[in-house]
Parts: C-alpha cells; sequence; structure tokens
C-alpha cells in the first residue's frame, strides 16, 4: 500500500531518514500514532509549535508520503485536513509474499519510520533515561541458515508472549482499576550489508538501561 | 568501561544529534562502517564510493555533533591522517548505577543511533526485502506495574536465548567450516510520552 501514490517527492529509503530527521517530524508523527487522525491545529498544540511551523513540515511529511489525509472537514467556514499515518497495522508472512517488491519495501519502510519515531519521540521527552526498566539493546549476531531462522523464531515467540502479558494485564486492571502504564515495545531482527566478525558490543554483555537510580 | 561523554560533544544538543547524523544517507553509511571497526577518511570515501571532499565534511558534521569521535593519529605517506571511531559504550552495571545523568543520556543517544544505522543501512541496499525472515515489529502495550515487570524479563531472556543461538551456531559452522553471516537484532522497551489506547485491531506487524 503506497498512501496516495503519485508525485513523490523522495525515494522510499531516503524518506525514512527524511523523515525522522527533525524533531518536529518526529513528534507529528508520533502524536498521529496515537490521536489517529487530527488536524494542523491540534497537532500544533500537541506538540507545542507554531502552526506555521507544523503546516511546513506536515506538508513534507505528506510530499514523502509519511502520512496522508484522512479527511477535509469544514470548521467554522474553514476547510480543515485532518491528518493521519499509513501504519501501523498487522501484515502476515503470507501476505508479504503476495506484495510486489515494492509494496514490501513499502511495508517495511513504513514500519521503520512509525518505530524509530516512536522511539526518538520517547528519547526527546526524556522517557529513555527516566524509565528504570527501560530495555535498549541491540547487536549484531553471526550465524549460520538455522541460526537466522532460529532468531526470527524466537523473536516471533517473544512477540506472542508480550500479546499475553497484555491480556493478564487486563484481567488484573479490570479488578483493581489499576492505572494502565502505556509501553512501547520494539522488535527488529535482519541482515546485514557487510557480514563483520566484531560485533560492537561484546557477547554476553546485554548492553541494557536497567536498574538506573533516576 | 565506560562511555567517553566528555569527547566531541558539539553544538548539537544530544537530542538532536540523534536525528541530525540519521538525518543523510552518507552519514548513516559513516556509521555503520565505524560500527565494525575505526577508518581514516580515506577509507570511509572508498568504500562508500563518495567523493573524499564529500565525506570529510560530513565527517566534520559527525564530530562537531559528538558522534564520533578521532581515536589515533597515523602518518601515512608524511601526511597525518586521523582514524575516527565511535566513541565505545561499553559500562558495567556499577558505572551505571555512579553515571550522572547526562552521560546515561548519551549512552541512550549512541544506542539509539547505532540501531537506527543499522536498519537504514540496510534498507537502502535492499537488505530488509531480500531477507525472508525480517522481522520489524513494534507497537505499544497498557499493563499495570506487574505487567511492566513481566515484559522487562521476557525481553531480558529473549536477548539472552538469541545469544544461544549465536553460541551454537558458531559450533556447528566450526563443524562444517561454514561461513556465518552477520544479523543485526534489537529489543527496545520504555515507556511512551503519552499513555494511549492500543489501536483497534491491532497485533503486530512483521
Amino acid at each position: 500500500m503506497t498512501g496516495q501514490g503519485g508525485d513523490r517527492g523522495r525515494d522510499t529509503p531516503e524518506a525514512v531518514s527524511y523523515a525522522i530527521g527533525h524533531r518536529i517530524r518526529v513528534e507529528i508523527l508520533a502524536a498521529l500514532h496515537d490521536l489517529g487522525s487530527a488536524s494542523a491545529i491540534e497537532l500544533a498544540r500537541v506538540v507545542h509549535q507554531p502552526l506555521s511551523t507544523v503546516t511546513h513540515h506536515v506538508g513534507e511529511l505528506l510530499k514523502s508520503d509519511s502520512i496522508l489525509i484522512d479527511r477535509t472537514e469544514r470548521v467554522r467556514s474553514v476547510e480543515q485536513r485532518f491528518y493521519r499515518v499509513i501504519g501501523p497495522r498487522f501484515t502476515s508472512d503470507e501476505e508479504m509474499l503476495e506484495k510486489t517488491e515494492e509494496e514490501r519495501q513499502e511495508t517495511y519502510r513504513v514500519a521503520l519510520e512509525a518505530m524509530l519515531a516512536e522511539v526518538l519521540a520517547g528519547f526527546w521527552a526524556g522517557k529513555l533515561p527516566a524509565d528504570p526498566r527501560a530495555f535498549l539493546c541491540w547487536n549484531w549476531l553471526n550465524v549460520d541458515a538455522r541460526g537466522r531462522d532460529e532468531i526470527a523464531d524466537e523473536q516471533l515467540r517473544s512477540w506472542r508472549r508480550l500479546e499475553e502479558i497484555q491480556a493478564a494485564a487486563d484481567a488484573r486492571r479490570a479488578e483493581s482499576g489499576e492505572d494502565p502504564i502505556t509501553v512501547v515495545v520494539t522488535s527488529t531482527g535482519f541482515e546485514r550489508p557487510r557480514a563483520a566478525p566484531h560485533p560492537p558490543f561484546p557477547p554476553q554483555g546485554p548492553v541494557t538501561v536497567r536498574e538506573n537510580p533516576f | 568501561m565506560t562511555t567517553s561523554a566528555e569527547e566531541g560533544k558539539g553544538g548539537r544538543e544530544i537530542q538532536e544529534a540523534v536525528s541530525y547524523a540519521v538525518g543523510h544517507r552518507i552519514r548513516v553509511e559513516i556509521l555503520a562502517i565505524l560500527h565494525e571497526r575505526s577508518a581514516s577518511a580515506t577509507e570511509l570515501a572508498r568504500i562508500i564510493r563518495q567523493p573524499l571532499s564529500t565525506v570529510t565534511h560530513h565527517i566534520d558534521e559527525l564530530l562537531s555533533s559528538g558522534a564520533i569521535g578521532v581515536e589515533r593519529t597515523e602518518r601515512v605517506r608524511s601526511v597525518e591522517q586521523r582514524f575516527y571511531v565511535i566513541s565505545p559504550i561499553y559500562f558495567s552495571d556499577e558505572d551505571m548505577e555512579k553515571m550522572p545523568k547526562e552521560e546515561l543520556q548519551n549512552l541512550v543517544r549512541y544506542l539509539l543511533q547505532g540501531l537506527t544505522v543499522e536498519a537504514l543501512a540496510a534498507f537502502w541496499v535492499d537488505k530488509l526485502t531480500s531477507d525472508p525472515r525480517l522481522f520489524i515489529s513494534w507497537g505499544w502495550f497498557n499493563v499495570d506495574e506487574q505487567g511492566r515487570a513481566a515484559i522487562a524479563d521476557e525481553q531480558a531472556r529473549s536477548w539472552a536465548r538469541l545469544y544461544e543461538i549465536e553460541e551454537e551456531a558458531a559450533a556447528r559452522c566450526a563443524e562444517t567450516g561454514g561461513d556465518p553471516f552477520s544479523v543485526t537484532v534489537a529489543t527496545m522497551s520504555f515507556e511512551r510520552v503519552r499513555t494511549a489506547p492500543r489501536p483497534a485491531g491491532w497485533k503486530d506487524e512483521t
């Protein structure tokens, strides 16, 4: 799925870099993740920026197909556009196989862009160093074909486990009335362009930010 | 080992610096190479196939924003050459506990910059579309305190399992003489800027 299609200002990979290359664009994307759809006026209020600045960045994000126009509404005799992000949505492996190369790239772009926007927005709001249980790990692993499969299987298993944790928390909260904490979780695994013998982090040394004093 | 937060902390605010560093393809490619090893501008220009002057310009920008540092200077054919490095970020749990807030912020910045660079560099060479087992999932979960702890525990368990998989693969490669390849993996979780209900029908993205 390629948004509005047509008049694309940037090619797909450049678009990700561009979209997350500016703080206000990142904040607009993150705001649209939770608002669903919003007008430039609403976005300006949420990201605490002048309307003209927000309108400029919204225009740029539209041009690179990072967001689209959800609908147009007449508000006090002024036509207002409401924007939304293209994702997030679930795409199964089977659906993925039916897609063309270009559609696949577009799907990955949307997922990557949305994920990085969430992470950067969290970072800017100071949420990452402040959460005592923040978990931030990346590294590369050198494996054979079987190991590659096992990594993907493990990531899928772990992701499904998170859904179970969500369900159990829902049941407890229904009884206790405890306010929810919204936790962003990301999980990625992809082949590296160049095989490299020495990963940036020592093995067994998960680089985590946990139990920190702030 | 501790971070070298003091090195090259330039004009740009730490948080802006991540976005800046990953905002241009050439900077992303420079950083992806420096994840593997230190390199001079001449080497970097050769690997990414860009003019030396362009690469030097981006290196200067990355230096001034503190994204990279100078590891050493070497005299190569009577010319002083600088070798660049991504500031080391190994540290122990004890270091973490004593880490001042600013340094911790810097540490998070390097982690995010690193992951983003790896993902974009792979995306650009079409590694994402050609890898049949590609996994990109993100989402948010609304949980109670117990659920928050369960998420962190699950992630730690899964992360340890990934290293087991690598060890087993290394043992197989040692026996068969097979060439391993590199798979970048990342796992993150943190509290969201705003609490928000989960979108309807939202399960995951693969």
